[in-house]
């Protein structure tokens, strides 16, 4: 296995990433602003700042076909960025909602993306050509609490969305004009705007930290503030689902997951480092951790003298420096993305936390 | 009030840059210079803590001529409105807009929290102490595992406190039947066996539920206040103090050994679930 790439941006909570379709772009939320790094060579330097809101951003996702920025904050706006040769163009979103937004995702057709909010709406935004704005229709049976995170299906029309409220439900974002009718599926036959094709909650109902379909679109994981990770496979429109499986784990909750294929998922999230779990619709369960343990460095083949000992007990009144952790992320990882993939597999994979630095995985 | 910001600019920088010397009133209807420097002594305190510096030398003017109320057309870049937006600011600079209640016209502000969670059914005191009899029977049978699992497997989640508090006893009264050699390998087999995790769970619920109620115990007498201004928790009558510092630290041990097994996870679960033992 390949070692991870590191790159340490700056000492400050990433709140989002986002890297462009060639992977020479690289956008993070950073305070109340978006930056822009550029690839150069092998590292990332700082490219450009997008100012326009004026609270913390929350979420920022680059569409990889337009090369369009969009950005969410708690000032309650969402921007998107349109490329020029001057620059990044903000442009106007008509949100309507009166608290944070939280979350926001292009789907993958690009011609819409989803905004999730802490007004217990999810606003599903479009661009109208007559005003030359981008306007929102808003789901919002039967949420009960803060939108936390979204994800698109690959047929752009159905989004999964994960709630303070505990549940994960899988929406239908149908606009006509805007999408084609998509053929029927697991989740539903015929899918009018706010159709709620699933609500699921785990056991202990933790609050959702991530959602994510897979790869085919036909199953949904969720990852909840009780350690949990729980896959569902659905088996028809109002009808039970096939199964639900809920792992619990020994480990601190997980803030971010994706599918690598459709027999294992990545998370990560307050264990600062990345797991592995492996299964089917007959059982899910976790493997392991993606980071190879005991790496040389950081600390540990630091130099054992007697000399080093004193110099350490005088310095800090202790022997050990573990000031580190050992693993490759120093803070909680906030958002894990697909970086590469091949065949539909993901080979790589994209972490950034709240310790500043953003790194490339190999699987 | 409307104006002209070249009009204020003029009056501001003063009479040298004014366009008409004449001392009429120029289009705008601004006041000759003098005229303004002195009105704007006389501009009540009231009126000028109110407005930017800038508009009160406008309403300096005490009976301005009609025609000068109607803006000009084409108004200039607006470098002094910051100024006028600042000082609004600066003047109603409170907290007071955050306790507005914006969801006061939104009919789903209030919904009944209980639809958020499937139903439980109810446990009723009785069916906690035929439980109970049970798992004394398992106990008296040297069956301390399968008490154990007996009671972590039918937790009282509804159930009034009669019930709840009968429950609690009789999980307490197994853990304090279990030896310390032979915890760590009978938690690591319930973990290992189906819904074992679950029960792990549940255990760790009981044991903040023990520790919860034993500190509720404690403190038997009000704080004293000393001579020396230390207060003391509980004064030095031990009697109960040592009974429950005993099940204090049979509970603090199970935890130590639960969270061996079942990971910082089993902990986090106890907090966000909302099914309450």
């Amino acid at each position: 296995m390949a070692s991870p790439e590191v790159h340490h941006l700056f000492h400050h909570p990433i709140a989002d990433h986002s890297f462009s379709a060639d992977r020479k772009t690289l956008a993070v939320a950073k305070d109340s602003n978006v930056e822009i790094y550029g690839k150069v060579a092998n590292s990332f330097k700082l490219k450009a700042q997008l100012k326009d809101h004026d609270k913390t951003v929350t979420s920022v996702d680059i569409a990889p076909k337009s090369g369009r920025i969009v950005s969410c904050s708690q000032d309650r706006n969402a921007i998107v960025w349109e490329p020029s040769p001057e620059g990044y163009k903000p442009a106007l979103v008509l949100l309507r909602v009166n608290r944070a937004a939280t979350f926001v995702r292009w789907s993958p057709s690009e011609t819409k993306f989803a905004v999730g909010s802490g007004d217990r709406v999810i606003a599903i935004c479009y661009f109208e050509e007559e005003n030359d704005w981008w306007v929102s229709k808003h789901l919002k049976k039967p949420i009960r609490s803060t939108i936390t995170t979204v994800a698109w299906h690959p047929n752009s029309v159905l989004l999964a969305a994960g709630s303070a409220d505990a549940h994960a439900r899988v929406f239908s974002s149908f606009i006509k004009g805007v999408d084609s009718r998509p053929p029927p599926g697991v989740w539903g036959e015929r899918l009018p705007f706010n159709t709620v094709c699933g609500e699921y909650l785990n056991n202990s109902a933790g609050w959702i930290h991530a959602v994510s379909f897979s790869p085919s679109g036909d199953a949904l994981a969720f990852a909840a503030h009780d350690s949990s990770v729980t896959v569902v496979y659905p088996s028809g429109p109002d009808q039970a689902p096939k199964a639900i499986l809920a792992v619990s784990t020994q480990l601190l909750p997980f803030m971010s997951l994706i599918w690598s294929n459709e027999s294992e998922i990545i998370a990560a999230g307050y264990d600062c480092e990345a797991f592995k779990f492996h299964g089917s619709e007959a059982g899910w369960g976790l493997v392991g951790t993606v980071e190879a343990k005991g790496r040389p460095g950081l600390g540990d083949a630091r130099e054992e003298s007697a000399l080093n000992m004193f110099k350490q007990m005088d310095l800090k009144g202790k022997v050990k420096d573990d000031t580190q952790l050992k693993t490759v992320h120093q803070n909680t990882i906030s958002t894990i993305r697909e970086y590469e993939s091949s065949g539909g597999n993901v080979t790589k994979f994209s972490s950034s936390g709240v310790d500043g630095r953003v790194v490339i995985w190999s699987l | 009030m409307p104006h002209s910001p070249s009009c204020v600019l003029a009056a501001a920088t003063g009479p040298t840059s004014l366009p008409n010397p004449t001392g009429s009133p120029p289009a705008h209807g601004l006041p000759s210079a003098s005229s303004t420097s002195t009105h704007t002594f006389h501009v009540p305190i009231s009126r000028r803590l109110n407005l930017a510096s800038e508009t009160t030398l406008q309403l300096s003017e005490p009976n301005p001529p009609p025609s000068t109320l109607s803006p000009p057309r084409n108004e200039p870049p607006k470098t002094h409105t910051m100024s006028v937006i600042r000082e609004h600011t600066s003047a109603t600079l409170s907290d007071a807009w955050r306790t507005i209640d914006i969801d006061s016209l939104d009919p789903d502000k209030v919904f009944d929290i209980s639809t958020l969670h499937p139903a439980i059914p109810e446990t009723s005191v009785n069916e906690v102490r035929a439980l109970h009899g049970q798992v004394r029977q398992l106990l008296q049978g040297r069956d301390t595992e399968g008490a154990l699992r007996g009671c972590l497997e039918f937790p009282v989640y509804n159930g009034d406190n009669a019930a709840r508090d009968a429950h609690l006893q009789t999980v307490l009264e197994v853990l304090q039947s279990i030896k310390a050699s032979e915890m760590n390998p009978m938690l690591v087999r319930i973990f290992n066996s189906e819904g074992g995790s679950e029960c792990l769970d549940v255990l760790m619920k009981y044991l903040y539920k023990g520790m919860a109620n034993s500190a509720n115990v404690a403190p038997k007498s009000p704080m004293k206040p000393m001579a020396t201004g230390f207060s003391q928790i509980g004064g030095r009558s031990m009697a109960s103090h040592d009974s429950t510092g005993a099940a204090m630290s049979v509970l603090l041990s199970w935890h130590e050994k639960v969270v061996e097994v079942a990971g910082l996870g089993c902990i986090g679960r106890v907090m966000t679930d909302w099914r309450r033992v």
